[in-house]
Formats: C-alpha cells, sequence, structure tokens
C-alpha cells in the first residue's frame, strides 16, 4: 500500500522509555497467605483482595486498592510513598514473597480499563519470567497497529529510539537512484554525492530519497514522526540507479569503490537481480565485499522481493547472496516475514543474514510529495545499515567483520525460520 | 573501429573484472591487448570493467592477475508509485 502516511493506532510504543504506575508487582511463592501476612508485617500492606474478574480487579486498582490473582500467585499493591522501601525490603527478605518490582506502564496514559488490565499482564509476566530466569530473548509479536505519531514502527521495532548512539562521526553510503539533495530533512546532513548514471544527478525516482532518510534520517524531521535510524551520521549517497530505476554492476561496482575511498563504514544496498535456485554467487562481487570488509566497509544488500508467500518462496537476490554481503530480510509490524520476502535457499552465501522492518515503511520522498510509506527489503535494508552506523559510532576500533558479528549477535531471535530471518530482527546498540 | 555501444552493430558485452588489487595496473595496461575496451580501473575494490566481444572473454580471463570475468547483471526497480520496492 502506498501513501503518504500512517495515522496512529492505539497500540503500545514498543521501545518506549519504562514508565510506572505508583503500584508494585508482588511475586508470591504458593503460600500467598503467608507472603500477604509477611507484606502487612513487613510494610504494612493491607486489605489485599484476591479476585478473578478482571473487571473488578480494575475497579479495585483504580479505586486505590489492593489485588491479589490468587491463579497466578501476583499481588498488585498500591503503597504510600514511606511505605515503599518495605515493601521492596520484604521482596528481599520474606520467604513467601519472591519478587517485587515497580508496576510498568506498557500502554498509553489514560486507555480504557482493559487496555490497562492487559499491560498489568505483561508486567506480570515479565516479573514472572525473570523470577524465574526465563529470559527468552523471543520478541513477542505485536498484535495491535502501532502507534507512528511520533516515531515509525520500525525505529521502535529496532529500538533506535532508546540507543545512546546516533552514528556521529560515522560515514554511511547509500548506493541507489540517489537523493532529493533539496529535501529539507536531508539537505543539511548530506555530506556528498557522486552520480555514476551519465546525465543524471538527482533523484528522479524517490527509492533513494526513502532508503536515505531509513537509515540516515534527522532526529527532528520537518513533520512527525521521526523516521532515521542514524540520525548523526555523514550521509554519502551514490547514484547507481538511473530515474527509472535501472543499473548495471559497473555502476553499482564504481560506486562500492567510491564509497570505500571515502571512508565510509558502511554501504547499504536496497537493489537487486532475482536469482534461482541452484545458482552461484557472483565471484566478483564477494571478492569485492571481502576487499571492502578489509577496508572496514560493511555492505548490506536487500534480499529482493520475489516471493509470494505462502505459495512459494524465491532465492536470495545478486549480490545479497554473496558470503560477505549482508542479506536483509522484511518484517511486518506483527514480526512476521513480509509475504514478498526472499528466503535462504542456496548455500554458499545465498542465506538470509538478517531481518528488519519492510512493510509499511514511512520515509522521506522527494519533494513536493515529501513522504511515502512503501514496502519491501529495499526498505529494510536501510534499518540494518543504520543500526550498523551506530555500531560504528559504539565501537569505534571494531573491524568491519567485527561489526558485522556484533550485528548478527545482537539481533533479537524471533519465533520463526532462519531460511526466512537469518539471526532474527536488527537491535541498535 | 568497433560500433558504437548499444548500437545495432555492437556486439560487445559489458562485463566486469576482478583481478588482484596489487596487479590492477599491471592488467589494466595488458587488457585492450586482451580485447576490452572502455576499460574503467576500480583500484580500491580490485576491479576493472569495461566492454568486450565475446569471442574474446576467454583471453581476457587468461591474463595474469585476472581471477573473475563476469557479463554485466542489470538490476531493475519497480516503478515509484508500486507499493512493493
Amino acid at each position: 500500500m502506498a501513501g503518504t502516511g500512517r495515522s496512529g493506532g492505539t497500540g503500545p510504543l514498543r521501545g518506549r522509555p519504562l514508565q510506572y504506575t505508583g503500584a508494585y508487582l508482588v511475586l508470591l511463592d504458593d503460600d500467598a497467605g503467608a507472603g500477604l501476612s509477611a507484606l502487612s508485617d513487613a510494610a504494612g500492606v493491607g486489605g489485599v483482595e484476591a479476585v478473578s474478574d478482571p473487571g473488578a480487579a480494575a475497579d479495585v486498582l483504580e479505586g486505590g486498592g489492593s489485588v491479589l490473582f490468587e491463579q497466578i500467585g501476583v499481588a498488585v499493591v498500591t503503597v504510600e510513598p514511606d511505605q515503599r522501601q518495605a515493601l521492596l525490603r520484604a521482596g528481599a527478605d520474606a520467604p513467601n514473597v519472591l519478587a517485587v518490582e515497580r508496576e510498568r506502564i506498557l500502554h498509553a496514559l489514560g486507555t480504557p480499563s482493559a487496555e490497562y488490565l492487559r499491560g498489568y499482564r505483561d508486567g506480570v509476566a515479565a516479573v514472572v519470567a525473570s523470577s524465574l530466569g526465563e529470559v527468552s530473548g523471543v520478541a513477542e509479536p505485536c498484535t495491535q497497529a502501532p502507534d507512528e505519531s511520533l516515531s515509525t514502527w520500525g525505529l521502535q521495532a529496532v529500538r533506535a529510539l532508546e540507543s545512546g548512539f546516533t552514528g556521529a562521526g560515522v560515514r554511511g553510503c547509500v548506493l541507489d537512484t540517489g537523493v532529493d539533495t533539496a529535501h529539507p530533512d536531508l539537505a543539511d546532513r548530506v555530506v556528498l554525492t557522486q552520480s555514476f548514471i551519465p546525465g543524471e544527478l538527482e533523484d528522479g525516482h524517490g527509492h533513494g530519497t526513502h532508503c536515505v532518510g531509513t537509515a540516515f534520517g534527522p532526529a527532528s524531521p520537518q513533520t512527525l514522526p521521526r523516521y532515521g535510524v542514524a540520525t548523526g551520521a555523514e550521509i554519502y549517497v551514490g547514484k547507481v540507479l538511473s530515474d527509472a530505476g535501472s543499473g548495471g554492476d559497473r555502476a553499482i561496482l564504481a560506486g562500492i569503490n567510491w564509497a570505500i575511498t571515502q571512508g565510509c563504514r558502511v554501504i547499504s544496498m536496497s537493489l537487486g537481480a532475482p536469482t534461482q535456485v541452484g545458482d552461484t554467487h557472483s565471484v566478483v562481487y564477494e571478492a569485492v565485499a571481502q576487499r571492502a570488509l578489509r577496508q572496514n566497509t560493511v555492505i548490506v544488500a536487500a534480499a529482493g522481493n520475489d516471493s509470494t508467500r505462502p505459495v512459494s518462496t524465491a532465492s536470495v537476490s545478486h549480490p545479497a547472496n554473496c558470503p560477505s554481503i549482508l542479506a536483509v530480510a522484511a518484517l511486518d509490524d506483527a514480526l512476521a516475514v513480509a509475504e514478498f520476502s526472499n528466503a535462504g535457499l542456496n548455500p554458499e552465501g545465498g542465506q538470509i543474514d538478517i531481518a528488519a522492518p519492510g512493510v509499511d515503511v514511512y520515509s522521506a520522498w522527494p519533494e513536493p510529495q515529501s513522504y511515502l510509506t512503501i514496502s519491501g527489503t529495499s526498505m529494510a535494508t536501510p534499518h540494518v545499515a543504520g543500526v550498523v552506523a551506530l555500531l560504528a559510532e559504539a565501537h569505534p576500533e571494531a573491524s568491519a567483520a567485527e561489526l558485522k558479528d556484533l550485528l548478527l549477535g545482537s539481533a533479537r531471535r524471533l519465533d520463526l525460520s532462519s531460511i526466512d530471518v537469518g539471526a532474527g530482527l536488527v537491535q541498535a546498540p | 573501429m568497433s560500433p558504437e555501444p548499444g548500437s545495432p552493430g555492437d556486439e560487445r558485452v559489458a562485463v566486469v573484472v576482478s583481478v588482484a588489487p596489487e596487479q590492477v595496473d599491471d592488467v589494466l595496461a595488458a587488457s585492450s591487448g586482451a580485447g576490452l575496451e572502455d576499460a574503467e580501473p576500480l583500484s580500491a575494490i580490485g576491479v576493472i570493467t569495461g566492454r568486450i566481444h565475446p569471442s574474446r572473454m576467454a583471453a581476457l580471463h587468461h591474463l595474469a592477475g585476472v581471477q573473475a570475468v563476469e557479463v554485466e547483471r542489470r538490476v531493475q526497480l519497480p516503478p515509484p508509485d508500486a507499493p512493493v520496492q
């Protein structure tokens, strides 16, 4: 679906800094009665009502009371500020009290009680998991439309908003149809452009501007939401595809050569040519990618959009199918594989390395349109490139090979086949 | 004299050639004798690009320092208004 933007949803802002209510979650052992007695004795917490009906629980909690969910052995208690330390001590000392944690807000403030209940259900789950040492690291699918009023769902999913890094001082390159150098969000950020297409300079297509925006767009765009991952990176753009969207290996390789000589730490290539199962990768591109790594440049490329899931899957495109080029698959906002996203069907580099947001991705588009929401592994790829720029800032001494390892090692595991998503969902440092 | 690139009589194909980075200059100097035209060196990545008649590709491949010769691939994006890019 192409469009000029997305309306905000009502779902959680995944990845937003944690916020808390004034209440506490208390995890009790099997003897809940003993635990409640301990809370009463140690912290003066009383009047905890055992409830099984969520509606009744919401009423109690909204009235400032405390409730016990007997089935799961969790109490949600409201205490006065001067009781908090005693409550936390009870969590540490009382044998029947396994854990005490502040209740998190996982949904927007002012939401209805059903939303509120889902929030503390999730909070309870977090307490139980942490208390029992169950840190799965598996991303939970989001079943609601994300709230994109402040930032795109993609930035939320890759946790770019929480990152302490912006890619400052890091040079990042996009090789594509160019960039709209007059775009108000990008004009001040683009350090250098170079065209490898005779007679064409600017982005007369839009694809390149969109990719530049996702990888390196600003922290404060002219119009919200924010859509760029590495907001402080120095942007280099090579035009290797014509305004009609076509290009050949000669221009692409010339672009890679240029980006390396400019000292770019990452090259984002949302381009590719389809392959067949059984095809081998380009020997030339693989040699180039290895030489790029030795010169401290990571190359990231789109896995391709030739699948029609669930009917059929297509193999990773050229040149993403090279072992030393990172192949990026596309996810939707439920963290499911995009129906068009190619799969790792060939050996020797034809695998998917990592996945990133690639469905309904909002980013910059040449003026006067300014912004557009589109889909594709082309949109997933610059999310990864942006994160590489953040990693390069976070680990300035790291080699390109080490950056690759950090990237893949920090990906969030998904409950999906590595044939489709590789190491999982890319995560900002 | 070869026909203009892309003209009806032009049978040459665009190629990308991987060479040992330290031998780019040597291969470049020898490449025209092996039939490579419009040669452009990309020294940082050890590549020479150009055009060549298909019948001479094997000779180019056998030049000292040449690691691989591949016919240029083309990529094509969907039009700007396509929902999937």
